[in-house]
């Protein structure tokens, strides 16, 4: 599970996230919208431990990132915006290098039936990471995620850039590692593929959480009006 | 803290297909093996002359005693050279040092000796400013661009284009990832390190023995303290600009603006005006005798060789005897001088190496020259050596000039022959030590500063 309280971070006299309330259950897709500067990328910074809160706690599985900020790393994983990984090798040699940093000593074949789990064709696992795609490369991360059999996944702008193809076959991964149990927080300006892979919805403005909205009970262009009148 | 295996591998795979390690190893290679090439061409040119020395001693003397027959030794004494080597060291190829400026051959007279010491050829000042690319120059001056071109960037670019925080969030021990980033670039450096040396060992014809592991552990330890320099900067946690702008200011500073300010300050703070003084000296002390009185010049030389008092010298005329007497006094009227020259010479040789304490490129230098007997202290060495020589010539001349004895009557090659310096195997331990002693002290800051800026949490950029 993932929680925060009062979670507040201040960057001298400005407040980029003030008490953010969150509790995000196992199986649970929370999508965060909101402007550029509304505080997503910092709830998500703070969660991955990158900083640390001036204020409140973020916690993981009842562990606090600020206190153990190794140990919270055994229970999630990231995929940023843009997945950026070591050109040089070729994107199985990639998922191998991230997995044995996380502990995990996969066989080749355990290798390629992640990568094929997170949706690269197969003839791409030994091709250099330099010519994938940004798709190809979201999917890598998404196999370094499944890899480390992380029970959070933090999800920063994931599909901003893929086509729609791209876009939708990374969201159907999303729900299905969902619906295995992990909890995902999901940072996006994505109003659309929100409501289409979230169950809850949060949209922020300033900093602060100004609603939260089951996604089930709105349609998209609803949202998209509460998301307009909110920001 | 473990750092997997196959981690290491995929580490080194990622930095090897990388277009700098492949650039700089070519340009280092091509620089090293130019650097052989200039190596021997510059000692196998001195080697050469050496080698010509005793067949040009031998036509020379013969052409004396032709030039000299008829008349007396002590006519005849006044022409010849006596020829003087110092062979160059095994070791010499690889750091050649002060050997381009100073003479490797000295041809004495029987005459006072201080002037004829600094007589050397004509250097061209464009050859001396541009220096000797030689294999030290490779490992002291360029390695550090290599190591600098290897890890300025080494955690800085993941951080630049996001796949740190992808390593943060997924590495169990953020320790250990750091740890192995940085050992795959020490293992590329040290192994480019030991590749150049022993292309240098069989291009040079370097001996298997203690001189060569010598010159081994100098240049792994400076490789050494390069990389714990740039690991220091490293953990600063700056961009890559940061760090390679540090980096070459701080290769500037060591290895060229400190050495020039070093420099200065040993000229300024040990003058040496006893090298002009001493020939001076010399000079008046030989030509004032021509118009004093001929005793007081006498009994100074049987003060020394009172073996020749028998010997009569006439007081209103020239002869050999007092001539060469008078050679001698000059000597001993800058004897005093001679001896400060040399001992401030030592003086600025101990203070440079007590400076070298505070700069591993100076250290390295100066232990790559004393391995290779190439520094100021070998030329001394064998300046002293050519003095100890200039006396033994004279000393088996002066008996057939006080006897009078004609040129053709002796035997002009039964002078003691010159023995060179052998090789002297001169102390480097304080070299090294300072330059370990830096790389420790540049580890141990680098670790805190890993610590403070990479392991804890902090406000990661660009996060």
């Amino acid at each position: 599970m993932l929680e925060a309280k009062n979670l507040t971070k201040r960057y001298g006299s400005h407040t980029a996230l003030n008490k953010l309330n969150l509790s995000i259950q196992p199986g649970e897709i929370f999508a965060l919208l909101g402007q550029n500067g509304a505080g997503k990328t910092t709830t998500i910074n703070l969660f991955l431990g990158f900083t640390e809160p001036t204020e409140g706690v973020a916690s993981i599985n009842g562990i606090s990132v600020a206190e153990n900020p190794q140990e919270i790393k055994k229970h999630l994983a990231y995929i940023p915006e843009t997945v950026m990984l070591y050109p040089n090798l070729t994107g199985l040699e990639n998922l191998e290098y991230f997995s044995l940093l996380a502990g995990f000593n996969y066989s080749k074949k355990e290798l390629g039936e992640l990568l094929a789990t997170a949706g690269l064709q197969s003839q791409a696992f030994n091709q250099r990471l330099a010519g994938y795609s940004k798709g190809m490369r979201q999917k890598v991360g998404i196999a370094i995620a499944v890899a480390k059999k992380a029970k959070v996944l933090l999800l920063d702008e994931p599909t901003s850039g893929l086509d729609p193809k791209a876009s939708n076959e990374f969201s159907r991964i999303i729900q299905s590692l969902a619906e295995n149990g992990t909890a995902i927080l999901m940072a996006t300006h994505d109003i659309f593929r929100a409501k289409e892979v979230a169950s809850r919805i949060g949209i922020m403005k300033e900093g602060n959480l100004q609603s939260v909205i089951d996604a089930a009970s709105i349609s998209a262009n609803e949202l998209e009006s509460l998301y307009l009148k909110t920001v | 803290m473990k750092i997997n295996q196959k981690v290491l591998l995929l580490e080194i795979k990622n930095f090897l297909l990388g277009k700098t390690v492949l650039i700089g190893a070519t340009c280092l290679l091509l620089f090293g093996f130019y650097s052989f090439y200039h190596g021997n061409q510059v000692i196998g040119r001195q080697q050469q002359t050496i080698a010509s020395v005793p067949s040009v001693q031998k036509h020379h003397l013969q052409q004396i005693i032709a030039h000299g027959t008829g008349k007396m030794v002590g006519t005849t004494a006044y022409y010849p050279f006596f020829y003087t080597t110092n062979p160059a060291s095994p070791w010499a190829k690889f750091s050649i040092g002060q050997r381009d400026v100073n003479p490797f051959t000295l041809k004495v007279k029987m005459l006072a000796i201080e002037g004829q010491l600094y007589d050397s050829e004509l250097t061209n000042p464009l050859t001396l400013l541009v220096g000797n690319l030689d294999a030290s120059f490779v490992f002291i001056f360029l390695f550090p661009l290599l190591i600098i071109a290897f890890t300025y960037n080494v955690l800085s670019e993941e951080q630049e284009n996001g796949v740190w925080k992808i390593v943060r969030t997924t590495s169990n021990s953020i320790a250990a990832a750091i740890a192995g980033k940085l050992l795959v670039r020490l293992i590329v450096i040290l192994v480019t390190t030991l590749v150049v040396f022993a292309a240098a060992v069989v291009a040079l014809q370097l001996p298997v023995s203690m001189p060569t592991l010598e010159l081994l552990v100098v240049v792994l330890l400076y490789a050494l303290f390069w990389f714990t320099v740039s690991a220091l900067v490293i953990a600063l946690g700056k961009s890559s600009s940061f760090n390679a702008t540090t980096l070459v200011c701080i290769w500037i500073f060591l290895a060229i603006l400190f050495p020039g300010i070093a420099n200065i300050a040993i000229n300024n703070s040990i003058p040496v005006p006893e090298a002009a003084e001493t020939a001076i000296r010399q000079r008046e002390g030989y030509h004032a005798k021509w118009d004093e009185p001929k005793k007081p010049t006498m009994e100074k030389f049987y003060a020394v060789y009172p073996q020749y008092r028998k010997y009569p010298v006439p007081e209103d005329g020239f002869s050999p005897g007092w001539y060469y007497a008078m050679q001698f006094s000059g000597d001993l009227e800058s004897a005093n001088s001679s001896e400060r020259l040399f001992g401030k010479l030592m003086q600025r040789q101990t203070l440079s190496e007590r400076i070298a304490g505070f700069n591993p490129v100076i250290a390295a230098q100066q232990s790559l020259n004393k391995i290779a007997n190439t520094d100021l202290t070998s030329h001394i060495r064998y300046l002293q050596s050519v003095k100890a020589h200039h006396r033994q010539i004279r000393e088996y001349f002066y008996p057939f000039i006080f006897v009078d004895t004609p040129t053709e009557s002796i035997d002009w090659s039964g002078y003691p022959p010159y023995q060179p310096d052998q090789y002297v195997d001169e102390p480097v331990g304080a070299g090294m030590i300072a330059i370990l002693a830096w790389a420790i002290s540049s580890l141990v800051a680098a670790l805190v500063l890993f610590k403070r800026n990479f392991i804890k949490i902090k406000d990661i950029k660009n996060a």
